[in-house]
């Protein structure tokens, strides 16, 4: 694996643009989220100190309130029977009027649904009578039997005892006691009354989870157990606070549960937090795969412009199918560099031609009277000559002569070409002028000549200078072809131009030779001057077109000349022979 | 008929009764704040047996009243359409009061029929403290009373004697039902913690020990997360279901019926509860008004039974006994209906075996052993009497909530049915026997250690 440069990394880094936006991000979201934070650490704070603060000791008051008031409610009960004048006719089990209206009056108290009956004891604590309301069960209404009640504490307030709490078990609800002696009289002294009571009935009042399950109010009884709103001993204490006291021994005891609302926050936090790492280590990963992309990017844009600086011009960036900024930073360099190589390329020709052409003209000046000269004077000496040999040789010599003179012409074409008169001509007429300029050459060599296309098209050029290119072209497709060979010249529209090709199936060009035909004095003719393509080429830059050439050695030759289209079309159909 | 055919209903204290009990059954939520007495069937001088039943008619538990109202006129009519056939029944005259589920007025309700109306039969209540307080009238005065609600199986087994007999399913059956269910259920689910929660009085109490005992029986092994004992007719059950939820049961078995049920299931489902918790109430949750109350969305979980259902038996003599009720009243009976329906049904049938009604021991040995055809009676089975608790046998079917539209407003009812025979439902005779023998020695029950 290769090892990492974090030197290196780091460096790159403090200079990446991407890396200070990245940076600047994080940052931000940071910031954000310690605000937040802040924020919400003292909500939280808030919140807990409402719920516990002065809402809660105005809840406590109202509790304590609510069973004082039930309690009240139940002695008052307990008051007024024990001192019903007609309670001793029913305990002495009279079957007097007094004893049926005692009668009466405890099985309707009794049938209240906080009681489960209304108890008499002796003096010495056993049981005398029991009533049973409608909520009875159990002992000691259906069996007396196991009934006790020596063992649970009992508190005593202004001559009541309160006895109790019996816990719920096995089955079985859990209940007080509510004790008062009768009022002296016939009874046996000692004889008491008691309501018994349902102890959820008492826990009841105590409400559900207090605030919003923050504290829950719960009553301690005097033996230190401590109850729930349902009358069950509570199980899971936290935090107990003494709270105002209701009897001697039985008060009100809160337990703040804190954690009921600070753990939903405190976990709530966490989740944020986490959420917050999760979200910076997400923008740390697209940091990272963001900037080694566009490192890559940019380092190929990189690559490119030194390339181009060094001087190869033929290199172009590869371009994706992105449409990003850097997709168009590339296209836009690649477009440079295609003007840059087109400008340099022009130039340097521009140049070469210039010289050439000058030297062109100062050897063709020089040349071109002492070969007039030179013709005039071996045509006399061929008239006067009688002998056939010397008369061969003479005329030998004019030939060299003329072809010196071509030579001297196209030399004075290329340096000093004249400027183009382009009109609109019909690209039909160019063609069937130079076919009949070459047809003599292509029958005497066997080949065919034919053109096609739409001949109709105008294209605006000068029509001489183009029959010039077009003729030139032809002669040198001719002369690639072998016996039997065709010569086709078509004309095609293309992109509001005019396209004509002269193509050959004759031996073609080698590919290493290709990019030279167009230059001046390379020929593979072994009589050719190496100027026609070069001039053709010339002729046609002149008449704002362009030409290309393409090739494939032993199939043939294709030349591709653009024209300007000069609008209108002639109506002329297609296809000579 | 009409439900206020005068032949079959006369006025007592109050012209208006006819009137006012139309009114009731056409809307049972607005049940009146005093009812009055009504007197049904033959007049005093006419009849073979006069029989005093205590139905409440107000407060929560009237709607079972009013419908024991008429399932006692559905049960006069067929047996006046004996009569009118021929058949030698006896005919009844049938006083009812309302006791305003409270044991003081229900003693006293019951004592002016004895010495007012001399009455030879006492019948109904629907809640067991009041029948427990009546019971001891019918003990003390040999008069045959027959319960056709209340369910506290400590009626027919601890404190159960001669006169007393039971015309419907009480908490043993169901909740030997329940436990049948229950063990089912753990093959199934595996669930092991359960909770109850029951009205704090006898009939909740006697429902806890009567599963405790059936499930100890079955071998199905659990943890007791939690016993609540909310009073009856509470409004708020709040801190009880948060303590539920707390104690994390699996399955939470109640005894809480009628409103308060339906009032504990809506306060429970505007909670968590049901997420986690199965809901089974096999006494009296699945009783029509419960039904109706649920909607037509449930909370999940619900396993529910009843002593009758509209919609199982599917045999003829179900749905015509519903289908009467529904024509009568306007609307589906709770099976309070088929509970004073089979009480009616019992005391003429021994009535007729016994060729009177002036001899109460003649009655007690006709009511032992009386086979009585039933609506709730799958085909094959006709519900009887025990000789030795004087509880009726019957089988019973217990299921869950299914879409269920043909007896409306209801638009669910029980459905997915498992059904029990009716003597595999019986209390064996040791479990009755260690409970009486641990009710004489004082001691609350005889609970095998949990």
């Amino acid at each position: 694996m290769k090892p990492v440069n974090v030197q290196g990394l780091m460096r790159q880094m403090r200079f990446s643009l991407v890396a200070r936006y990245t940076l600047l991000s994080l940052a931000v979201t940071a910031g954000a989220l310690v605000v937040l934070s802040v924020l919400y650490e003292r909500m939280a704070g808030d919140l807990y100190d409402r719920l516990t603060g002065e809402r809660l000791n105005a809840q406590v008051t109202a509790t304590a309130s609510r069973l004082t008031s039930f309690l009240d409610n139940r002695l008052y009960q307990l008051a007024n029977l024990s001192n019903h004048p007609s309670i001793p006719s029913f305990l002495d089990g009279q079957n007097t009027a007094a004893a049926a209206e005692a009668t009466a009056l405890l099985r309707l108290e009794a049938d209240l649904p906080d009681l489960y009956g209304i108890l008499f004891f002796n003096a010495d604590g056993s049981l005398k009578k029991v009533i049973p309301g409608q909520a009875a069960s159990g002992s000691p209404y259906w069996s007396a039997d196991g009934w006790d009640i020596s063992r649970l504490p009992v508190v005593t307030v202004d001559g009541v005892d309160f006895v109790g709490p019996a816990l719920p078990a096995n089955g079985r609800s859990g209940w007080i006691l509510i004790r008062q002696p009768l009022r002296d009289g016939p009874t046996e002294p000692g004889t008491s009354i008691a309501l018994h009571l349902r102890l959820a009935s008492l826990t009841e009042l105590l409400g559900g989870g207090g605030i919003s399950g923050v504290v829950a109010p719960l009553l301690r009884a005097p033996d230190g157990t401590i109850l729930d709103a349902t009358g069950r001993v509570a199980t899971g204490l936290k935090e107990l606070t003494d709270g105002p006291r209701i009897l001697p021994g039985w008060s009100i005891v809160l337990d703040a549960r804190s954690d009921t609302i600070l753990e939903p926050l405190a976990q709530a936090r966490l989740w944020l937090y986490v959420t917050a790492a999760i979200i910076i280590a997400f923008i740390l990963l697209v940091f990272l795969a963001f900037s080694r992309s566009l490192r890559r990017r940019i380092g190929t844009l990189v690559t490119g412009a030194g390339s181009l600086a060094a001087g190869d011009l033929g290199y172009r960036l590869p371009e994706g199918p992105n449409h990003d900024e850097i997709s168009r930073v590339g296209r836009a360099f690649n477009t440079m560099a295609e003007q840059l190589s087109g400008l340099i390329d022009r130039m340097v020709r521009a140049e070469k031609m210039a010289v050439l052409g000058e030297f062109a003209t100062g050897v063709a000046h020089e040349v071109r009277n002492p070969l007039a000269t030179m013709k005039t004077t071996v045509q006399a000496l061929t008239r006067q000559e009688r002998d056939p040999d010397r008369q061969e040789l003479l005329t030998d010599m004019g030939s060299q002569i003329d072809r010196l003179s071509r030579v001297v012409s196209d030399l004075l074409t290329y340096g000093r070409p004249s400027p183009p008169s382009p009109r609109p001509v019909a690209a039909g007429d160019l063609l069937r002028q130079t076919v009949s300029l070459l047809r003599p050459l292509a029958e005497e060599q066997g080949i065919t000549l034919s053109t096609g296309g739409e001949t109709g098209l105008l294209l605006f050029a000068d029509p001489d200078q183009m029959v010039h290119v077009l003729v030139n072209l032809g002669l040198n497709a001719v002369q690639a072809c072998r016996a039997g060979g065709a010569v086709t010249m078509r004309v095609t529209a293309q992109g509001g131009q005019v396209v004509l090709t002269v193509s050959d199936d004759g031996c073609g060009i080698a590919p290493e030779h290709l990019a030279s035909v167009l230059t001046p004095f390379f020929t593979q003719k072994p009589r050719g001057t190496g100027l026609g393509l070069t001039i053709s080429q010339q002729m046609v830059d002149a008449n704002a077109g362009s030409l290309q050439i393409a090739s494939v050695p032993g199939e043939g030759t294709t030349v591709t000349l653009h024209l300007p289209l000069a609008g209108s079309t002639l109506k002329e159909s297609a296809g000579h022979g | 008929m009409s439900a206020c055919a005068p032949a079959h209903r006369s006025t007592g204290s109050s012209p208006a009764i006819c009137l006012m009990a139309g009114a009731l059954l056409s809307a049972a939520v607005s049940l009146p704040a005093h009812a009055a007495r009504i007197e049904l069937g033959a007049p005093a001088e006419e009849a073979d047996v006069i029989v005093g039943c205590l139905y409440p008619m107000t407060g929560r538990a009237g709607t079972y009243g009013l419908d024991s109202v008429s399932g006692i006129e559905m049960a006069l009519k067929d047996l006046a359409d004996e009569a009118a056939a021929g058949l030698p029944v006896p005919k009844l005259r049938v006083v009812i009061d309302d006791p305003a589920s409270k044991a003081s007025y229900g003693v006293r309700i019951a004592e002016d029929f004895l010495r007012n109306d001399h009455v030879q039969v006492l019948c109904g209540m629907v809640s067991s403290g009041v029948a427990q307080a009546v019971s001891e009238v019918s003990r003390r005065e040999k008069v045959i009373l027959i319960g056709t609600d209340h369910a506290s199986s400590r009626l027919t087994i601890e404190a159960g004697h001669r006169y007393y007999f039971r015309v419907t399913n009480d908490s043993w059956t169901s909740m030997a039902a329940g436990a049948r269910y229950l063990r089912d259920l753990q093959a199934k689910n595996g669930w092991t913690r359960l909770a109850f929660i029951g009205p704090d009085y006898d009939y909740g109490h006697v429902s806890w020990l009567d599963l405790q005992h059936a499930l100890a029986d079955l071998g199905v092994t659990y943890e007791t997360v939690a016993e609540l004992w909310p009073k009856l007719y509470e409004p708020d059950y709040s801190v009880y279901i948060a303590a539920l939820q707390q104690a994390k049961p699996e399955i939470v078995v109640t005894a809480i019926w009628g409103g308060d049920f339906i009032a504990f299931v809506k306060q429970a489902a505007s909670t968590r509860f049901f997420e986690t918790i199965q809901l089974a109430n096999f006494d009296t949750g699945a009783n029509y008004d419960a039904l109706v109350a649920l909607g037509d969305t449930p909370p999940p979980g619900l396993i529910l039974s009843a002593r009758h259902h509209n919609n199982w038996p599917e045999t003829g003599r179900n749905q015509r006994f519903v289908r009467t009720f529904h024509d009568l009243n306007g609307r589906y009976p709770t099976y309070a209906a088929e509970g004073a329906y089979t009480g009616i049904l019992a005391v003429a049938r021994a009535v007729e075996i016994a060729g009177g009604a002036k001899d109460s021991e003649k009655l007690v040995e006709a009511l032992e052993g009386l086979k009585l055809a039933l609506p709730e009676d799958p085909p094959g089975f006709a519900s009887y009497i025990d000789r030795d608790t004087h509880q009726i046998v019957q089988a019973m079917a217990v299921g869950t909530v299914v879409p269920d539209t043909r007896f409306p407003p209801a638009k669910v009812m029980v459905g997915n049915w498992a059904v029990y025979d009716a003597e595999d439902l019986k209390p064996s005779p040791d479990v009755i026997r260690r409970r009486r023998d641990a009710a004489r020695s004082g001691w609350e029950s005889a609970l095998p250690p949990p």
